[in-house]
């Protein structure tokens, strides 16, 4: 590869020139002294970058930073600098020197499978691709010589230049992002761009907002939604995302003037990013067969078991009473008597309901919904829970919700989760609807919020 | 009539996934999921699509629902059966997306097929029904209609006019990408004229309707400003056709305004005009300060610009045309007289509704709704 070294020493050079420091001269990636490995390393994280943002695709979206199985952090950069110094994916893997790569990164043999994969997977393709853009770019030198002087190469290379240049933005964009995320922005995933907003850099501050609300405000998590959030313990990515909240809002409300604006500047911006295309293979297709003009046989045995149906009486209820009224207790003159009288009014319809169910109303799970949910909670039990939700700390909270048991010792999983939806935020849209109508959200359940004596609500 | 779902067994839900995918979402748990980072990569779980206790239960109840609703059309026990808790129609043969994990519409669709040479997949989310359409994209069994946010980056990426089908499936498959802030008028007249022409072009023997309620005004996530109404207004456009109807959930994350929605929608479905307040319940918080079932306007702009939404009308029209003219898709099994059905007539319940081949008799066509200067069809050959 000795193309490839000259290249390297070549492009290392540009790289340094294009930073000012011309008189170090750098003989390979690998083998550089240590003030530079750092540089080298971010010049792997640039090309890198570059390198996924052309050839993001659906089939190839990976996920950085690299996790291995055991929980380990897998650097890619020492991982490609080690392959590369040993000659290559295809050479380290024709002569078995997988085993010295993983002692030398540090990492236990079991990884050895998992390492290759993820090599194969990542960086090999990368490979391909740095040579094949340093080809490129040398070749717009005039004399398409690979050992060019330094100058005549910095001037022939504006293109690669500009690859280069503008990157450190996003790459810092995405550097702020990784730790929370996980996951390249490139993949157009729903994941929120995790933010916390107090590992603030200033020099981004504003490339970031404005990416966040490009992102944050058309692509966002599916995944946050609420039931399944706490379901799944997963509470962290909704609070996280609820403490950029207020902004969001804000930038919904003011999204109509700005977005129309910013459209004129985020156009160049999204053309960067790459179409996806719908995918086509066997892995991607039903199976179809031909209509042949016969009826097969759906089955008829897996058509459900009834729950509930309407009476045929021959009485025939009006539709109103079917239906319902609507909702009756409007008179608010006296804030504790109304409460009482919605109190009765619901009672009243879950009667009702109980009794056009009949046993429907146990099967569909009716008697498990409302703020009796919390008559099987004792007091100590009902302020851990609060205590827990209006803890500071998104990882206090994160820590609760991935093993409540641990801190309500007689409940499980679901029981949590059932009392913070029939009782828990019920309370906090009591207080909401009461207090701040204007602004109503059961999804941010970080406001501190009072009650009103000692009722329920 | 409620009925509650057997929950679909693997082998059915590998009637599409692809056997390892489905294996391994039986057997992942969140305490085990560390240890096989790889497939979670491979199948896209973990980010997106996190692995959760009863991960697998849940796809199989939701599944079972959307599987038990085409066959009761298939068997004709009704005309309209709805799954709210399906629509997940993000997910793939071979992994998870945008937290779906097993694509039960597909699964309907196969099923509705054994049954019904046509079917029609409309998709009112506010996210493109890639899923779905990447499934059927070879077929011409299948038509997808999907109305979405395109652009900007937005989720999943796909939906662009231009994903027309290949192969057989070529025009069979139809995108319509829109801006932010469609409002109920530009939305409802688009879908009426797409979809009219749509079930006339391509008169399927059911429709299958994702009304994922992300598509609504105030969500999180999406961008439309769409009314519960004007949400509403699609459902009920669809059922006046009298085609067997599976009706499902999908996307919608302002749980409140989801609930709304589905519930207004269950009233069109059964004909039934629900009153503006919603009674006292044990929720009813959750609906407050105003306790109703409509929702406030979105206040943003519009972006979809008249002649925007003209441009786009015309390329469907215009790629509908090509499947009027493709000789090797029957449309039009023989002419009329001599028609011979592609099902025994003799087994068709004579009081169960008019069924498709008899409304073409028909002179007066029932599903033309635009009376003089709006009928669009006056332009076109009629079929």
């Amino acid at each position: 590869m000795e193309n490839g070294s000259s290249l390297d020493r070549l492009e290392a050079k540009t790289f340094t020139e294009s930073h000012g420091n011309g008189d170090c001269l750098i003989e390979d990636l690998v083998d550089s002294p240590d003030h530079d490995s750092a540089k080298q390393k971010s010049l792997f994280s640039q090309q890198f970058s570059v390198y996924l943002e052309e050839n993001c695709s659906r089939d190839n979206m990976r996920p950085v930073p690299v996790i291995l199985g055991d929980g380990q952090l897998l650097d890619l950069y020492q991982l490609f600098s080690l392959v590369k110094e040993k000659g290559g994916y295809d050479a380290v893997s024709r002569n078995g020197l997988w085993y010295s790569v993983i002692t030398e990164l540090g990492l236990d043999l079991h990884v050895l499978a998992s390492v290759k994969l993820i090599y194969d997977k990542y960086l090999r393709d990368f490979e391909g691709w740095l040579s094949k853009t340093k080809r490129v770019a040398v070749n717009q030198t005039s004399d398409g010589s690979l050992l060019g002087t330094e100058n005549l190469i910095i001037n022939k290379l504006p293109n690669f230049h500009m690859n280069v240049e503008p990157l450190p933005n996003f790459l810092a964009v995405r550097k702020n992002a990784e730790p929370n995320s996980g996951s390249s922005s490139q993949k157009v995933t729903m994941h929120p761009v995790m933010y916390e907003d107090s590992v603030d850099h200033q020099g981004t501050m504003e490339l970031r907002r404005s990416k966040r609300r490009h992102i944050s405000s058309n692509c966002r998590c599916t995944s946050c939604n609420s039931n399944s959030c706490s379901a799944n313990g997963n509470k962290l990515h909704c609070s996280v995302n609820m403490a950029a909240k207020p902004d969001a809002t804000e930038k919904k409300k003011s999204a109509a003037k700005s977005k129309s604006a910013k459209k004129k500047t985020s156009e160049p911006s999204s053309n960067e990013f790459p179409v996806k295309h719908v995918s086509i293979g066997p892995r991607f297709q039903a199976e179809v067969p031909q209509w042949t003009g016969e009826i097969s046989e759906s089955d008829s045995k897996w058509l459900g078991t009834q729950v509930w149906s309407v009476k045929d009486d021959s009485e025939l209820a009006t539709k109103i009473d079917l239906v319902g009224r609507g909702r009756r207790g409007k008179c608010s003159c006296d804030i504790q008597g109304s409460v009482d009288y919605v109190r009765f009014l619901i009672a009243e319809n879950r009667m009702k309901l109980k009794l056009e169910l009949g046993s429907a109303f146990y099967q569909l799970g009716f008697d498990k919904m409302g703020e009796e949910v919390s008559l099987q909670w004792t007091a100590d039990e009902e302020k851990i829970f609060k205590d827990a939700m209006s803890s500071n700390t998104p990882s206090q909270k994160k820590s609760f919700w991935d093993n409540p048991s641990k801190y309500l010792i007689e409940k499980t999983r679901k029981d949590v989760v059932s009392y913070y939806f029939n009782a828990y935020i019920i309370k906090l849209r009591s207080y909401q609807n009461r207090v701040t109508p204007e602004n109503v959200d059961s999804d941010n359940d970080e406001i501190e919020f009072g009650s009103f004596g000692d009722k329920l609500f | 009539m409620m009925q509650r779902p057997h929950k679909a067994y693997p082998v059915e839900l590998a009637q599409f996934h692809s056997a390892d995918y489905v294996e391994f979402l039986h057997r992942i748990t969140p305490d085990t999921q560390h240890l096989f980072s790889n497939e979670l990569a491979k199948y896209n779980l973990g980010e997106d699509c996190p692995v959760f206790d009863n991960l697998f239960e849940f796809c199989q109840i939701y599944a079972g629902g959307t599987l038990d609703a085409a066959r009761r059309l298939n068997n004709q026990v009704c005309d309209i059966a709805i799954n709210w808790a399906g629509g997940l129609h993000h997910a793939k043969k071979c992994e998870a997306s945008g937290f779906c994990y097993i694509n039960d519409l597909v699964l309907g669709i196969l099923e509705l097929l054994k049954c019904h040479p046509r079917v029609l997949y409309i998709d009112i989310d506010v996210h493109h029904g890639d899923g779905v359409e990447e499934a059927f994209y070879f077929t011409d069994r299948v038509m997808t209609v999907s109305f979405h946010k395109y652009g900007d980056m937005f989720f999943p990426g796909t939906g662009d006019a231009k994903e027309i089908g290949e192969r057989e499936g070529k025009f069979y498959a139809i995108n319509v990408p829109l801006k932010d802030g469609i409002d109920d008028s530009s939305f409802n007249r688009l879908f009426k004229t797409i979809i009219s022409k749509v079930v006339e072009t391509y008169q399927p023997g059911a429709i299958v309707l994702q009304c994922g309620a992300d598509s609504l005004a105030g969500d999180r996530l999406g961008c439309f400003n769409l009314s519960i109404d004007g949400h509403a207004e699609c459902v009920r456009f669809v059922k006046r056709f009298n085609l067997p109807l599976l009706v499902t959930g999908g996307g919608g994350y302002t749980k409140e305004n989801v609930a709304r929605c589905w519930t207004v929608e269950t009233g069109v479905l059964l004909d039934t005009e629900l009153p503006e307040e919603i009674p006292e319940n044990v929720y009813i918080k959750y609906f407050g300060p105003e306790f109703s079932l409509k929702i406030p306007n979105g206040h943003i702009e519009n972006l979809n610009s008249k002649s925007y939404l003209s441009t786009i009308k015309m390329q469907v029209l215009e790629n509908l045309r090509c499947i009027q003219h493709a000789p090797s898709v029957q449309m039009q099994e023989v002419p009329p007289d001599f028609y011979i059905p592609d099902f025994d007539e003799d087994l068709q319940n004579p009081d169960e509704r008019i069924d498709q081949h008899t409304q073409d008799k028909h002179i007066q066509r029932d599903d033309e709704y635009y009376e003089g200067d709006n009928d669009n069809d006056h332009q076109m050959d009629l079929p």
